[in-house]
């Protein structure tokens, strides 16, 4: 299979060879590559985000569109980032946090876990369209890097495009129309420049039932030309942004609803769809830069950046009542057919026949919450902490409750490029990055009560002796909370980043080499801002800071064959700081860490073919990373210890290697072929360790040996493959048909379920042990795309301010074939029905993987009209 | 396409990034075999854990102290509610009583117990002796932790007699005994049920619950399998189901001495409930008679060391208690002996301790020892009683041979001794498919005047190669 696949490879490199030798001229002007590359930027802007579970807290713009910004013109790139992105493929299998990006120099990846706040500037296109775009370990001039990718977009207005434009788009996916509006300066006689844009996207209700979409967005860009050697620049944006989100959910509810695209998360109110997880961001962003130009060989740039603001989730709260949600395992035909204490197959299929049937019995049933609310009359003994202070009134017993982030970040940056010869550039920089982030709970809607008490219902069960355990706030205790009170969690992380950085680049007349380093300091501090009653001497106040000191280093050289031709090969060796949410063993209730806590420690190499040549464009290219010591968090319902239980793993090693195959030919007058070829295998590589704590206890519980090695890095097609043909008239139009090929994606496991507890028992490699042990692969998919798009150029008469005014169309169709059963990602739940002990059987099937499915036909068309 | 691809440094490349990807690709997972190795220095050997009790009253396992690990070995069905006992590989085991509320930790469990007190002011688990047994009791529910994996425990395979001197050693871990005979013993409880577990060196006791559904083989077994527990300074073996006796209810049809691994002692402290299997008292032996098999005066209370009654008599052993005890020290005295009062009628000469060998099929360079006792010192026994060892081989044999023996092979005379006495047999006993015969007796008229003494002989040892 793996050779055939292959040999597909090497047939489109033969292709390209064909069209090589027939040197063809590339005749179409560079605007209609702009068209297309503008058209699949607005189609990534609108791609759809899942909610994979209830601690999910993006940043709104959905942390799979990462690449996009790498797309630049480099053939595999180009492809991968684009037309693999349905299938959220990542390149080289990396985490989002290894593509770094940039904004007028100043860093604005999230200190807490390495990823790009997309969010924050989406739907401002036309302003973040300037790039500069290093892959893989590449040098650049404003940063060390990451090793995925690194990408500087240069928002600043004297840079932006002269023009004024208005589009309107359309679309069925996220939202369903937008308009923009933009408008650039560019640089007057007197210095001065000014960019602005804006833009609204909205949907009544997304590709997905119950999903909503509600985003503005600004942008305001100012430049000042001081002299010849001094550039001032402001910029301020932001985008507020609310939308429905997309739950997943098991097989048997998709099931039932007879779609993939089920929701759980939404239901009927007064006739109206309901979403109980809303997703809400605004944190504007303002960054001050200098550009100073010392001498025509050195430069040296520098920026202040600073965002703050709120990011939420909704969902649903409840205390002492029966879980709300319509897809729990025991509201589940399965369950009273299988798994109920008491099995009744009969009742399960009419309960699966009338769930079939009603969609009332599929979704949250938010009548019934309110009547619970409503019909929830309670007295409130010495509430708020005040003796004899009695509270009487209904009880919510559900409520909709606000999961905040309140983010502040501050980054300040300076970069010095400076040739120092006619063969070598230096590069240097030097960073200072400090975010708080502040972690709470807030009312949003009492849903018809008249409060809700700010208690721990777990501690209540596990402590029922302890009258001050269930406390969330032992010095407010009692609390009765309305719309808006801050409850439950309260804790900041204060994180601090500095780094230094230097790089050196050799170019010789057959020989380019480099050599770059970094060091940095990061630390970061739990502070608690509320006493709990469960760990009343280890919640609030300042924990221990964690303090690490990192270096990286890489080096690379590239050999001209000749002007068309070249081979490269580069290598790095870098420590990186855990993220917080790896250290901290429950950050919601106390300061205690994982043992052992260490950098990771992250090794690669990469080499490669180029050539670049009139009429094609090819990459070949192969690496080998390997990350060692990586660590992880988890908190999940635990059936053994029927408890909350924190996994702290540690130990994770991974190993990813592969090949790269890249190609854009022109093959006849206007007609030019792409092809391109991800071949990659990225496995985790060690046994991990993992020490499981009670979420309500300090207590060790134990400690297990998880056999992850040789186990797929999940949700990535670790093949994936494509092939198009694009036609571009000489009058100002495109169309692009491509068809992807994905395989060996594999489903995100459940570590309990790669253990000895896990197996014990079972015949080793036997059928049974199999189906515990082994991890599940998704069926290969393949897409076909389509892209169109017209320039216009509209008569003289419609010339304004002397420019000539131009309508342009666009138009692309995804999965045109309207596949809707192609699994892009999902996970085991960690919660298992593991085996007691001996004569007790594991059962995996009691709670099934949660799976989501890529778009079936889905479309984005736009009209603009630029002038 | 010559440009492109007949390049030899694109071509070795393209070779090269290939053979990575087939060289490295699929791989597949390797899935556990074994319970994970327990990390080192976390947790205490049960041994050292009943170490820590001072030896009475409630003793707090103090904070920082060390978690234990072991295996559930008891079956909670045939078990008081809350009662478990767990052995892990130090050979030692602890009797578990959880609180209240706790689940169900099912044999072949692994626990993890952490006794440890949170803080002075809290206390958690609590070491007690319990009707004699050591006992951690109290320990905190969430503190009591099933974990992955299995330990396998192999059963202590021992003697009535061994089970019953080692019981305090050994109380709360898996035992065997083997060639034992089951009986019944008093009428049923309303929870259950007593047997008595008996093997050539002495027996125990086995109480069967109703509500575990075992109903108990009477009879012969191969072998009995359980866990040790002391009540009331009396040690039980409890078994956890049926299949922990092996070819239980089978007919005795030969119930001599079986030799096991050697030693094979017979300390005869369960005289009370009969001679040990094998042994037998006999009166009129002589080198060419076998004798006439006599009774055993089993009850402790009628036999005191200067009462002159004739018989042959269960008496306190001389170990443990001083000359001219009283009686109430020889009756509540649990060191047992089997001893014989001469008179002129009775046992002077020709009375003789008899052990009866199935075989000694495979075994060589017997040896035996024992403990000869002189126990009467009242001043009216005057007379010298002289004994010997001799042996026989065959079903009824009508021919012993007198074997040399080390030591003092006399008793009576006002003397208060318990001499070792060591017998080495030759070589005509190695490996005897046959029934041997081995007797302790006097063929000699006591000697002196005056009374006859109480003799006895106690801790018989067999050893062999």
């Amino acid at each position: 299979m793996l050779r055939n696949k292959l040999l597909l490879v090497f047939l489109c490199a033969c292709l390209t060879a064909g069209a090589q030798e027939k040197n063809r001229v590339d005749t179409i002007p560079a605007r209609d590559s702009a068209l297309l590359d503008e058209l699949k930027q607005n189609i990534q802007d609108n791609i759809p985000t899942i909610s994979i579970d209830d601690a999910d807290m993006g940043d709104g713009g959905g942390q799979n569109i990462s690449s996009v910004l790498a797309a630049g013109r480099d053939p595999f790139f180009s492809a991968a980032s684009f037309n693999f992105s349905a299938l959220r493929f990542r390149i080289r299998g990396y985490d989002n946090d290894f593509f770094g990006t940039y904004m007028n120099g100043i860093p604005m990846d999230n200190l807490d876990n390495g990823f790009t706040p997309y969010g924050l500037w989406g739907g401002l296109n036309d302003v973040m369209r300037n790039r500069d775009v290093s892959f893989g370990l590449t040098t650049n001039t404003f940063a060390f890097g990451d090793i995925g990718s690194n990408t500087n977009i240069d928002s600043r207005a004297s840079r932006q495009r002269v023009q004024t434009s208005f589009s309107y788009a359309n679309a069925n996916r996220n939202y369903r129309h937008r308009w923009m509006f933009s408008h650039s300066t560019g640089l007057s006689k007197k210095g001065w420049a000014f960019s602005f844009s804006g833009s609204r996207r909205w949907a009544e209700e997304g590709y997905v039932p119950g999903t909503h979409y509600d985003g503005w967005s600004y942008f305001a860009a100012v430049d000042k030309k001081i002299s010849q050697k001094h550039l001032l620049s402001f910029t301020v944006f932001g985008a507020p942004t609310e939308n429905g989100r997309q739950g997943s959910s098991v097989k048997e509810m998709l099931s039932l609803a007879g779609t993939n695209y089920y929701n759980p998360n939404w239901g009927f109110q007064n006739g109206q769809k309901r979403n109980a997880s809303i997703g809400y961001t605004h944190q504007p962003v303002m960054i001050l830069s200098h550009d100073f130009r010392i001498n025509n060989n050195t430069t040296i740039t520098t920026g202040a950046g600073y965002s703050f603001g709120d990011r939420y989730v909704t969902a649903l709260d409840w205390y002492n009542a029966p879980d709300p949600r319509p897809d729990y395992y025991r509201y589940l035909p399965n369950y009273t057919s299988t798994w109920a204490s008491v099995t009744d197959p009969e009742q399960g299929d009419r309960l699966a026949e009338i769930m079939r049937n009603d969609i009332n019995l599929r979704q949250i049933n938010w009548q019934r919450l309110y009547e619970v609310n409503r019909n929830g009359f309670m007295t409130i003994k010495d509430a708020n902490g005040t003796p004899g202070n009695d509270v009487s009134g209904n009880r919510s017993r559900y409520i909709l409750e606000e999961r905040v982030v309140n983010t502040q970040r501050l980054n300040l940056n300076s970069v010095i490029n400076t040739r120092l010869s006619g063969n070598i550039d230096l590069s240097a920089g030097a960073s200072f990055q400090t975010q708080k982030n502040h972690y709470f709970k807030r009312v949003n809607d009492l849903l018809g009560g008249d409060f809700y008490v700010n208690l721990n219902q777990f501690a209540e069960r596990d402590f029922p002796a302890n009258n001050l355990a269930n406390q969330n706030d032992l010095d407010n205790p009692n609390r009765i909370l309305k719309v808006g009170d801050k409850f439950g969690y309260d804790y900041n992380i204060n994180i601090n980043k500095a780094a230094a950085w230097a790089q050196g680049v050799f170019r010789y007349s057959k020989v380019d080499f480099f050599l770059a380093g970094q060091l940095s300091h990061t630390s970061f501090q739990r502070v608690g801002n509320v006493r709990t009653g469960l760990f009343p001497d280890n919640s609030k106040g300042e924990a221990a800071e964690n303090v690490f000191n990192n270096y990286g280093i890489k080096a690379g050289a590239t050999y001209k064959i000749d002007g068309r031709n070249y081979i490269y090969a580069r290598g790095g060796y870098v420590t990186r700081a855990p993220y917080f949410e790896n250290v901290y063993v429950s950050p919601r209730t106390r300061n205690a860490t994982q043992e052992n806590i260490t950098s990771e420690t992250i090794q690669t190499a990469e080499a490669g073919y180029v050539m670049n040549a009139p009429g094609l464009k090819l990459r070949l290219s192969g690496y080998y990373t390997r990350f060692a010591n990586g660590m992880d968090v988890m908190t999940f319902y635990h059936d053994v210890y029927q408890n909350l239980v924190n996994y702290a793993i540690s130990g994770i090693d991974k190993l990813h290697f592969g090949g790269e195959f890249g190609v854009e030919a022109t093959v006849a007058p206007g007609l030019s072929v792409n092809a391109a070829a991800a071949l990659g295998r990225y496995y985790f590589d060690s046994k991990q360790n993992a020490i499981i704590t009670v979420d309500n206890s300090s207590a060790v519980l134990g400690q297990q040996i998880i056999y992850a090695e040789n186990f797929r890095v999940p949700s990535t097609p670790q093949e994936a493959y494509s092939l198009g043909l694009t036609y571009r008239s000489p009058h100002f139009w495109f169309v692009s048909l491509t068809g992807n090929y994905f395989d060996q994606n594999w489903l995100s496991m459940n570590p309990l379920r790669r253990t000895y507890d896990a197996v014990r028992g079972l015949e080793y490699k036997g059928e049974e042990y199999n189906r515990v042990f082994n991890q599940t692969k998704f069926d290969a998919a393949q897409t076909l795309d389509f892209f169109g798009g017209w320039s216009y150029r509209m008569p003289r008469s419609f010339r304004i301010n002397n420019k000539s005014t131009y309508l342009v169309f666009n138009v692309g169709v995804n999965n045109i074939l309207n596949q809707q059963d192609i699994e892009t990602g999902g996970f085991e739940q960690l919660r298992f029905d593991a085996s007691t002990g001996p004569g007790d059987k594991v059962n995996i099937d009691k709670f099934p993987p949660r799976i989501f499915y890529a778009y079936g036909r889905n479309y984005f068309a736009s009209v603009t009209l630029r002038f | 396409m010559q440009r492109i691809f007949f390049y030899k440094w694109p071509a070795l490349f393209c070779v090269l990034v290939f053979c990575l990807i087939f060289v490295g690709c699929n791989k597949e997972p390797v899935g556990p075999t074994e319970p994970d190795p327990v990390p080192p220095g976390s947790f205490m050997t049960m041994a050292d854990f009943r170490a820590l009790y001072p030896g009475s009253g409630d003793f707090a396992v103090p904070v920082g102290t060390k978690k234990i690990r072991g295996v559930v070995i008891s079956n909670n069905a045939n078990e008081a509610a809350g009662n478990y006992r767990v052995q892990d590989e130090s050979g030692a085991g602890i009797y578990l009583y959880a609180r209240l509320g706790s689940p169900v930790y099912p044999l072949g469990t692994i626990l993890e117990i952490d006794a440890a007190a949170t803080s002075p002011a809290t206390p958690n688990g609590v070491l007690i002796l319990f009707n004699g047994d050591l006992e951690l009791k109290d320990v905190q529910i969430t503190k009591v932790t099933p974990v992955a994996g299995t330990l396998d425990i192999a059963p202590r395979v021992t003697t009535a007699a061994q089970l019953n001197a080692n019981k305090d050693l050994w109380a709360s871990t898996l035992v065997k005994l083997n060639d034992v005979v089951i009986t019944k013993e008093g009428n049923p409880a309303s929870t259950g049920q007593n047997y008595r577990i008996t093997d050539a060196t002495g027996s125990v006791v086995s109480f069967v619950r109703n509500t575990s559904g075992i109903v108990m083989p009477e009879g012969g077994a191969a072998s009995i399998t359980g866990h040790l527990s002391i009540f009331n300074s009396t040690a039980q073996i409890t078994i956890r189901s049926l299949a922990d006796v092996v070819n239980g209810g089978q007919v005795i049809v030969n119930n001599g001495i079986v030799f096991g691994a050697s030693p094979y002692l017979i300390n005869f402290n369960n005289l009370s409930s009969g001679l040990p299997a094998g042994v037998s008292v006999v009166t009129g032996a002589t080198s060419a008679n076998a004798g006439a098999t006599a009774s055993l005066l089993s009850t402790p209370n009628t036999n005191i060391w200067n009462r002159t009654g004739s018989g042959f008599k269960n008496f306190a052993s001389a170990t443990g208690l001083t000359m001219g005890a009283d009686s109430a020290a020889q009756v509540n005295h649990s060191n047992r002996a089997l001893g014989i009062r001469q008179t002129a009628s009775f046992g002077d000469p020709g009375g003789a301790f008899v052990f009866q060998v199935n075989n000694t099929t495979g075994k060589s360079n017997l040896k035996m020892e024992f403990l000869l006792q002189s126990l009467d010192t009242s001043t009216a026994v005057g007379r010298t009683t002289t004994w010997s060892v001799d042996y026989a081989v065959g079903d009824n044999p009508t021919s012993f041979t007198t074997v040399a023996a080390t030591g003092t092979m006399t008793t009576g005379n006002k003397v208060f001794s318990s001499n070792l006495i060591t017998v080495d047999f030759p070589a005509a006993l190695n490996n005897q498919s046959q029934k041997i015969w081995i007797r302790i007796l006097t063929t000699t008229a006591t000697t002196g005047s005056g009374s006859r003494s109480s003799t006895a002989i106690d801790d018989v040892k067999f050893l062999w190669n």
